[in-house]
Order: C-alpha cells, then sequence, then structure tokens
C-alpha cells in the first residue's frame, strides 16, 4: 500500500521542555509517538531511548526474540518484541543512574504490513482510525480513572473530577516486565491514521481532530492547526500529532502488479 | 540466520531420507506400508461395491445340508441327482466346484462286484439258473455304483465344468508329455515367457469324469500377504502348460466359446472381450453383493423355483466354516470359493474391472518424488501452520482423486505410498517446526545474545556507552560478530576520551581473541594513559547546590547540609545541622523541577500550608517538624531526626513481629492518628515506610499530609503511581477523605503486620484497585495461628469498605487492641 506520513511534536505553552518524542518510517509503514514522564528531564530521556530502541530493532534484522502470541501476526508479535526491548532498555537505564530513577513513557506504534496493521500500546497516548468520515479511538487508555470507569467504580462524570485523571496504570520503563495490549485492524485505501500524546486529546476533542483533519487538504498543515488548536485551549502539556494516510489504490494498480511479477 | 539455515538443511535432509526410503518401500512391496496401502484398497473395494447382475447362481453344501443330509462327503449320487435335476431346470452351465481325485470305492460294490465276477465266472452257476440273480446283483451294482452314476450324469448334459486342483510352488522344470487328452484339451501349450502363477503339483479328477466332463479349470486362490484374497489367477502354469482358472472356463463355456479363442496377451481376449490383467495373469476382483446362493438341500428337495437356474451359471460349492475352503475378501470375511467365482465371471461378463492402468506406476513415482520435494523444499520455507493446511489439502485432494479413479473407473492407483510420504514427512518436520520455534521462544531471554546485541547498539547509539558495554559483555565474545561490536564501542570511548573504558573494552576482545589492533590499542591508551588526566565527561548536569567535598559546607536556610539520606516522596532527604543549637536534623525538600510552574505557587502555598499545620502536631508518636523555609528555589522542612527502621521489614513472613509489639506498635499509631485526626490532619500516606520504630523503641508516624501536597501536584503528565496497597477505597475511587481513610490504611498495615502479606494484591494496579474497592481479604486465621482470635474483629471492622462500619477514631481502636493485650496477659 502506498503509505505517506506527518508529524510535529510542539512544547505547548507551559511546559519548559518537550518530554514527547515520535519517530516515523513511511516505507516500514511505522509510527511511534512515545511522551516520557520523570523528573530532571529524564522524561526526555525516557521517550527518545524507547522511541529509537524501536527505530533500531526495525530498522535491523527485526528478529522475533522471546515468547511469540500465536494469536497474533508475525508483524504485530515484532512490534510487541520492539517494545519490550524499548521497556528493558528503559528500565535498565533508568535503574542505572538515581537520577533517571523512575523514569518512564507512554507508547503507541502503529506497524503497515501489507493491509494489515499492528496496534500497540502502553500508558494514555491513543491511536485513532478515520475511515469514511468517522473517527475511533482504537487505543485503551492505561489510566487509573479509565480502569475505574471500566470497572463501574466511578462514573465518567465522577472521572473528570478524580484527583488521578492522569494517573497511568501502566508505563513503559518502569518495571522490568511491561507487556503492550496489541491489535490488529485492516486497513482500507484512503484511511487515516492518527497518533497523538494527551497534551492534544485532552486539550481538543476527537471531532475537532476529525473536522481538522478532514477538511485540510495537506496533513502537514492539518498537524500544524492541531497543534496550534490544542495551544489555544492552554497547550497544557507537550503536544505531538502523527498523521498516516494510505493512499487509495487506482483501478489499475492490480493490473502494474501483475506485470510487475512477470518481470522479476 | 544461521539458525534458520540449519533447520532448512536437516528439513531438506529428512525429505531425501525419507523419499528414498518409501521409494525402495514401494519398489520391494515392503510389507507394513504393503499392508497399509491394502487397507485403502480394501476401503475402495466396498466404496465400488454394487449389487451382482451376473448370471450365476449359487448352490451352497452348507450347515444345513450337513445336518439333514449327513456328513460329508456324501455319495456321490446324491451330487449326480442334483446335477440331474439342475439339467432338468435347463441351466446353462454347471460348475461342480469339487475336487474328486480318487475312485469311490466303498465295501459293498467290491462285495457285489465280487459276487458278480464269481457268478459270471462260474459256469455252474449259470447252469444252475444264477441268471436271475445276477441280474439282480447288476442292478445293484449299478445302482451302488456312484462314479458311474456322476459319470453319467456329468456326461448327460454337456455342460459341466470340473476344478483341477494345483499346488502351487516352483516349478518343477520337467515339461508335461502325453498328457492325456482331457487335460490337453483344457490347457495352452505357450510360446515365450509366460508369467502365471506355477504349481509344483496337480491333482487331475478321475479321469471318467474329465473325460465325460465340458471343461476343466483350476480352482486356485492366491491370497495377498495379509491373508485376503483380492484377485484370482487366470491361469495356472503347470509343466509349461497353461491351465485356465474354473471361473473362466465357466465363462467360457457360458459365452459359449472354446480356450481355443483365447488370447493370451498382455491382456486376456476372446470374441469382444478383454480382461486386464494384474501380475502374474491374475485378475484383480471387484467384488459384487447379492449373488443368489441357495442351501443345496433346499434345491434337492425341490424348494427353490426352477426358473431361478434357467439358463444359469450355477456353481455347486461348499460354504461351510469346517470346509477350510472359505476366503476372506475386502468385503466380506469368510466367503465361499463359489462366491469368490461368481465375482470373477460377473466382472467379466459385464466387463466390471478393477485394473492397472499402464501408467499408474509413473504417476505414483511422479507423486512420490513430488510430495518428497514438497517436504524437503517446500515446507521449511513456510510456516508451520500454513504448511500443515497445504499438506493437509495436498492429501486430501490426492487421496480423494484415487478414490473416484477406484470407485469409478475402477483404476487401482496405489495411493499410500506417495501419501505417506505427505503424512509423515509433514508430520515431522511441522512438529519438529513447532518444537523448535517453541525452544527459542519459552521463556522471555531477558539475556538472551539477540536481546544484548539489540540493546547495546541502541544504547550505544544513545550514547550510554557503559550501558552498552554492559551488554555485549554479555553477548559471547569468541563470535567474530560480537568483537566487530565490542571494537566499535571501544572506538566510540576513545572519541569520548574514556580511554580507560577503551581500554577495558579493547582488553575484553583480546581475553578472546586478537581482533584487527586492540593490542596495539591497548598498549597505545596504556601510554597515553600516564599523561592524560582521565576526566568524566558526560558528567552530572544536574545543577544541584549540593557539592561534595567542598571547604564550606552548603547551606539551606541556617541549616547546614552535612550529606544526602536519601529519596523520599517528594524530593531527597538531607541530614542537616542547625549550627546554632548543634542539633542535627531530618531536612526534606521539596524540587520545583518536578512541578509545573503553572501550579508551583500554588504547590508552594499548600507544602508551606501543610507543613505548618504538621508542625503544630505536637505528639510523642509523631515526628516533631521544627522548621519551614525556602531557599535556592528548595522548599524544605526540617524535622526531628531519627534513628531507627520504617516497618517494612517486619512485613516478611520470616521477620514478623511477636504479638505484643505489634499491638504496641499499631495502638501507638493509633493514638498519633486520633490526636492528629482531632486536630484536623490527614495523613494519607499511611504504610509501613512511614511508620518508625527508633533505636529506643518509640513508634513515630512521618510524613503528616505530604501525600497531598504531592498527590495534587503531578497531575500533568501522568505519573505512574506506587503500588496504591494501602489506599483506602474512597482514596481510590478520588472522594474526599477523612481519618477513617487513615485507619483504613492501618488496618492493611496491621494485617501485613500479622500475616506477613497485603490483604490485598493484584497482578496488575487496575486488579488490585478493584479487590480493595470490591473483595474481602483473605481470611487472617488460616494465615496467622499465633495472634489470638480477638485481634481478628478487629482487623475486619478496620478494613470495612464501607466508612461507617469501620472505627471512627483512632483512639477507640488504641483501647479495643490495648484491650486485647491485657487480657491475654
Amino acid at each position: 500500500m502506498d503509505f505517506t506520513a506527518v508529524g510535529k511534536t510542539d512544547r505547548g505553552l507551559v511546559r519548559v521542555n518537550n518530554e514527547d518524542e515520535f519517530y516515523l518510517d513511511e516505507k516500514l509503514g511505522l509510527l511511534v509517538v512515545a511522551d516520557g514522564m520523570g523528573g530532571h528531564a529524564s522524561g526526555e530521556v525516557a521517550s527518545k531511548l524507547a522511541v529509537n530502541v524501536i527505530r533500531d530493532y526495525f530498522q535491523g534484522p527485526q528478529k522475533l526474540i522471546g515468547r511469540s502470541n500465536p494469536a497474533y501476526s508475525e508483524a504485530t508479535n515484532k512490534l510487541n518484541c520492539a517494545i519490550r526491548l524499548a521497556n528493558q532498555a528503559v528500565y535498565e537505564v533508568a535503574q542505572s543512574s538515581p537520577v533517571l530513577k523512575g523514569m518512564g513513557t507512554t507508547i503507541v506504534a502503529v506497524l503497515l504490513t501489507g493491509n494489515k496493521l499492528s496496534i500497540a500500546h502502553i500508558g494514555d497516548s491513543r491511536a485513532y482510525l478515520i475511515r469514511a468520515g468517522n473517527i475511533d479511538q482504537l487505543t485503551d487508555d492505561h489510566t487509573m480513572v479509565n480502569e475505574q470507569i471500566r470497572r463501574d467504580i466511578i462514573t465518567k462524570k465522577e472521572a473528570d473530577r478524580s484527583e488521578m485523571k492522569n494517573v497511568l496504570t501502566k508505563a513503559l520503563g518502569i518495571s522490568a516486565k511491561m507487556e503492550a495490549d496489541l491489535d490488529e485492524l485492516t486497513m482500507f485505501g484512503d484511511d487515516t491514521l492518527f497518533l497523538c500524546t494527551d497534551g492534544l486529546n485532552t486539550m481538543v476533542t476527537d471531532e475537532a481532530v476529525l473536522e481538522i483533519i478532514a477538511h485540510t487538504g495537506d496533513f502537514g498543515a492539518a498537524c500544524d492547526l492541531l497543534i496550534d488548536a490544542a495551544n489555544k485551549k492552554g497547550g497544557k502539556d507537550n503536544i505531538t500529532v502523527v498523521i498516516g494516510h494510505i493512499k487509495k489504490k487506482k483501478w489499475y494498480a492490480a493490473l502494474f502488479k501483475f506485470l510487475e511479477f512477470f518481470r522479476r | 540466520m544461521k539458525k534458520f539455515k540449519k533447520s532448512a538443511i536437516t528439513d531438506f535432509i529428512l525429505g531425501v531420507v525419507l523419499t528414498l526410503f518409501v521409494l525402495i518401500a514401494f519398489f520391494a512391496s515392503w510389507g507394513p506400508l504393503e499392508k497399509l496401502e491394502y487397507a485403502i484398497y480394501d476401503l475402495n473395494t466396498v466404496l465400488r461395491e454394487k449389487n451382482s447382475t451376473a448370471p450365476t447362481v449359487m448352490v451352497a453344501i452348507d450347515e444345513q445340508s450337513i445336518t439333514n443330509i449327513g456328513r460329508w462327503p456324501w455319495p456321490r449320487a446324491y451330487i449326480a441327482s442334483m446335477i440331474d435335476l439342475l439339467q432338468s431346470y435347463n441351466v446353462k452351465v454347471v460348475g461342480l466346484d469339487l475336487i474328486y481325485s480318487g475312485k469311490d470305492s466303498n465295501q459293498g460294490i467290491l462285495e457285489i462286484r465280487s459276487l458278480i465276477n464269481d457268478i459270471a465266472n462260474d459256469p455252474d452257476y449259470a447252469q444252475k439258473g444264477y441268471a436271475p440273480v445276477l441280474a439282480l446283483l447288476k442292478e445293484t451294482e449299478k445302482k451302488l455304483d456312484n462314479d458311474a452314476l456322476l459319470t453319467n450324469a456329468i456326461a448327460a448334459g454337456k455342460n459341466v465344468v470340473l476344478p483341477l486342483s494345483f499346488a502351487p510352488g516352483k516349478p518343477t522344470g520337467r515339461i508335461a508329455v502325453s498328457l492325456p487328452d482331457y487335460l490337453q484339451k483344457n490347457s495352452i501349450s505357450h510360446t515365450g515367457i509366460d508369467y502365471s502363477i506355477t504349481a509344483r503339483e496337480m491333482a487331475p479328477p478321475v479321469p471318467e469324469f474329465a473325460a465325460a466332463s465340458q471343461g476343466l479349470g483350476h480352482a486356485v486362490f492366491i491370497a495377498d500377504s495379509d491373508g485376503t484374497v483380492r484377485s484370482a489367477p487366470l491361469f495356472i502354469n503347470f509343466e509349461e502348460r497353461i491351465f485356465p482358472s474354473f471361473a473362466l472356463q465357466l465363462t467360457l463355456k457360458y459365452l459359449n466359446f472354446d480356450l481355443a479363442n483365447v488370447k493370451l496377451g498382455k491382456e486376456i481376449k476372446f470374441g469382444r472381450k478383454t480382461i486386464p490383467l494384474y501380475d502374474n495373469n491374475r485378475m484383480l476382483i471387484s467384488f459384487t453383493e447379492g449373488i443368489p446362493c441357495y442351501s443345496f438341500f433346499d434345491v434337492i428337495n425341490k424348494k427353490v423355483a426352477p426358473t431361478v437356474f434357467k439358463d444359469k451359471i450355477v456353481i455347486i460349492s461348499p460354504s461351510t466354516a469346517g470346509s477350510g475352503l472359505l476366503k476372506d475378501t475386502p468385503t466380506a470375511a469368510g466367503v465361499s470359493p463359489g462366491i469368490v467365482m461368481a465375482n470373477v465371471i460377473e466382472n467379466i461378463i459385464n466387463d466390471n474391472h478393477i485394473e492397472r492402468p499402464n501408467w499408474a506406476t509413473a504417476l505414483e513415482l511422479i507423486m512420490l518424488i513430488a510430495f518428497g520435494l514438497y517436504i524437503a523444499l517446500v515446507i521449511p520455507q513456510i510456516k508451520a501452520g500454513l504448511s500443515a493446511i497445504i499438506s493437509l489439502c495436498l492429501i486430501l485432494a490426492w487421496i480423494g482423486a484415487t478414490i473416484y479413479l477406484f470407485a469409478a473407473h475402477g483404476y487401482w492407483i496405489k495411493s499410500f505410498h506417495p501419501a505417506f510420504i505427505l503424512i509423515f514427512g509433514s508430520l515431522l518436520t511441522i512438529t519438529r517446526h513447532y518444537l523448535l520455534t517453541e525452544k527459542t521462544g519459552g521463556g522471555m531471554e531477558v539475556d538472551g545474545f539477540e536481546t544484548n546485541k539489540m540493546l547495546g547498539l541502541s544504547f550505544q547509539g544513545q550514547g550510554l556507552l557503559d550501558l552498552a558495554f554492559d551488554k555485549f559483555r554479555k553477548c559471547p565474545v569468541e563470535e567474530e560478530s560480537v568483537q566487530e561490536l565490542l571494537y566499535n564501542l571501544g572506538l566510540d570511548f576513545e572519541r569520548k576520551r574514556m580511554f580507560n573504558k577503551a581500554v577495558a573494552v579493547y582488553e575484553h576482545i583480546a581475553r578472546a581473541a586478537n581482533f584487527k589492533d586492540v593490542n596495539d590499542r591497548i598498549k597505545k591508551l596504556n601510554a597515553a594513559g600516564q599523561t592524560i588526566v582521565f576526566g568524566r565527561p558526560g558528567a552530572k548536569k544536574e545543577a544541584t547546590m549540593i557539592m561534595d567535598k567542598t571547604e564550606i559546607k552548603p547551606t539551606l536556610g541556617r541549616y547546614e547540609i552535612i550529606r544526602e539520606l536519601g529519596r523520599g516522596a517528594m524530593g531527597t532527604v538531607f541530614l542537616g545541622k542547625d549550627p546554632r543549637i548543634n542539633r542535627e536534623v531530618a531536612i526534606k525538600t521539596l524540587r520545583y523541577e518536578e512541578i509545573d510552574s503553572e501550579q508551583l505557587v500554588e504547590v508552594k502555598k499548600r507544602f508551606f500550608r501543610e507543613a505548618e499545620a504538621a508542625g503544630k502536631l505536637s505528639h510523642p508518636n509523631i515526628v516533631t517538624i521544627y522548621d519551614v523555609g525556602e531557599d535556592y528555589d528548595i522548599a524544605y522542612m526540617a524535622m526531628e531526626l531519627l534513628e531507627g527502621s520504617d516497618l517494612t521489614k517486619y512485613c516478611r513472613k520470616d521477620n514478623l513481629l511477636p504479638q505484643e509489639e505489634i499491638i504496641r506498635v499499631v495502638s501507638s499509631v493509633a493514638a498519633a492518628l486520633d490526636y492528629a485526626h482531632a486536630n484536623g490532619i490527614v495523613h494519607r500516606d499511611i504504610k509501613p515506610a512511614n511508620i518508625m520504630i527508633l533505636s529506643n523503641g518509640e513508634v513515630k508516624v512521618a510524613d503528616f499530609g505530604i501525600a497531598r501536597v504531592m498527590s495534587t501536584s503531578r497531575t500533568q503528565t501522568g505519573i505512574v503511581l506506587g503500588t496504591p496497597s494501602y489506599m483506602s477505597p474512597e482514596q481510590i475511587a478520588g472522594k474526599k477523605v477523612d481519618g477513617r481513610s487513615d485507619l483504613f490504611s492501618l488496618g492493611v498495615v496491621l494485617y501485613e503486620l500479622i500475616a506477613g502479606e497485603k490483604p490485598f494484591q493484584g497482578e496488575s494496579i487496575a486488579t488490585l484497585m478493584y479487590n480493595i474497592t470490591a473483595s474481602a481479604p483473605p481470611s487472617l486465621q488460616k494465615l496467622s495461628s499465633r495472634i489470638p482470635g480477638k485481634m481478628f474483629p478487629i482487623v475486619e471492622k478496620l478494613l470495612a469498605k464501607n466508612v461507617e462500619e469501620r472505627y471512627q477514631t483512632g483512639k477507640s481502636l488504641a483501647d479495643d487492641l490495648l484491650a486485647c493485650s491485657n487480657k491475654e496477659a
């Protein structure tokens, strides 16, 4: 599939540093977004390290290490494997120095293989799918309040007021073992993927995101508009947005593919 | 990569070996595989089985006949009368499948014969008028002469075929000469090579019978190696004369052909009929069902309508188990030879043949090799699951096709040999792949080579060279790829002017092998090390105001900072000294960096408010706060310096406190909480780490109110909460909390002190939360036997989910606890 991707990150208006990190690889079909946390700017270290480990994994021989989950495709298992490695890397670096101790990061990564999309995430950074004028959240935040809502301990309204709104139940790099939530999806031409950190989704509603992406022809411009929108609402946290788009196949694409087969 | 290649090669070898093995088995007709091949053949035969339409009827010498007529052998006259009867029914051909190779000689007829002889030869008797007696005697002789009766019966209809008995075996090598006419007539001489089954011995019928008969045929059936009769030898070669089978003779007679019309070649041809042949001039029998069969006894008593027999081939054959002649066929066991013959006749007359088409062997070999190649080359390249599916499809398609060919066209393809390669090979390789992947997949390879290499490279890429070295050190240094990695790391260390580290890396390589110029580098670097002062580049970026080893002691407010004690919930804790009164204090600091600037003012305000409130608390069981202040952008709190340890180490099963001590500690904390609650201060973070037992035994509760300062400040970017094991249900739900929440937390501490484990546990934070909110803790009685029963309701009351059901004040808890201890004492 013909895949294009753009991404932007912004410090926001309040924070002194940007602890978000993202990585795009159109050829591999890989999009990664991370939101680091921890004192002394160690969040920056965590998110950067995690994203780089994932990048290195996919630029390397992509060997499956550790247990594979047979319920998922090879690509999804690779993604999971990359995240496991990232977790181990961040965790070990965190343990190595008191300054970095306790650092961690959220991660959301998608990998497009053929028309299959593998999704993995830990924490509250999100992936969305925009298809046929609708926006759907593909990931389920690992936050305390989300968990409480799911278990009917509190209502959505109570959640908005909760003191623990931003407390995560899972993060990459805070323990030696951490498994990401995995999912798979079949993609079609003209689908758009949207990844962001909580700096965006706490400021801008899903509908507004859809509106901006759908009505901006250029995805790079859409990223800027989304960041502007979040900053207008206060920009309380770092903002990262990544948009990936699958081009619709032309009717003769199949023919080309057919011919290509013979050329080989 | 190496692993994969290795497994592919062994798969290839496995496929090739398997194919060769099956090829050899195929040509050698190796028993076990042959047997399975037969099993499939039999299954196919059953599927092909139809109702017989042949003009054959069988008259069975069965149990019923034997019981009614008498023990076998019956007098030959019986058989003669049967033949006569059948002739009167206008049968077309009679096949008398009974071997009569010797003359019938009973004592009676011998006596009468000698009498006749005597009378006829003695002239005296003739004179004495014995002629009528002689006539009578001759009459009797005739009646008793069974052989003559049977000879007459056989001769009468000119349509009786008799069996020849052969003992199959290696040919004697003799060439038959001067055969009697009847044998000459019923056999063919052959030219060239004949493949028929050979016999070493022959037992022809009594010459009179043979001469009277219309034809002779051998009644030999040869079972396959598993004892089942699947084919009928149409010819037997005895002393280079070729004798047709009994069934073939019957068919010829029925169709008005003579043996002379039969052409024996690759197939047997006569008239318009063609009979395909299998090995040794055998014909594969396509078994049918429903061949009419009547009891000899019923027929002889005329219980069977004559029309049944009209114009039919009638085979008289034994069918009792006692006869020892019964055959096993693919469709049934213990079948009378007559029925088998009837099937042969049916097949010839209806052209219903099972044959091995001449392309069969070629096809089998092609499939055998194709499947072998599939196992050797294709399976190793695809995933186990997919290859299992493909193999299954191939097997089904192959077996299905052969079954179809067999059932519909009578083409017998030996499908099992190729299928065996497919089934066995797939099973073997797929299981092996599965096991292999399982082996590598089993367990988290935290220290696996790949993991270490990947992480090491990532760390190196991040400039975390020390960590990278740690990782690479765990890889096998004997491998050249690892040496290369280490060498590059060494160069990185050199670039960063960390020469001692570089030397360490090179030395690590040098221990395994002389890689590139490592030894030179070590020498050079060691020489340089004499003159270069090792710096520590990338040293702490952290700009703390606390400096080590300086003459002037840093200060925070009026306190001299002596050293760092540890890191707490909100910041670093230092050992400080109030120089004015020379008192050592603990100084807790609040790091502003961790707090969003937006909230800083608010947090600071709250910090001072909480500190002020806590500072007002003056209780023997509460850590005293002396002072709060702000300096160098750091807010701090000076408090009593305590020597002792917190409760965490007493929460392990192997290090539990004695019962009285538990009661003393918890009631002290309860008293402290009671006092604090009465002053409107909620601790919010009661846990073993916040309760100290001093060296002198005093119990002190630390960190009042600080949890509140921190919890509301760190809300911007998510932080992962430490495990909230001690939180109360209302705290988890994010509701407003009061002193009773502290009592719940204290309940958790008490439970842990008694049992050595936490009352609420969970694999994830979410489960833990749920358990705190909804589940009851495991019963304490079961976990601890040494604690008096009166303690249990206290713990239970403390851990009540509903706030109203708990102790409402710390004092009432302390009272209950002390009462408990007093009564016990």
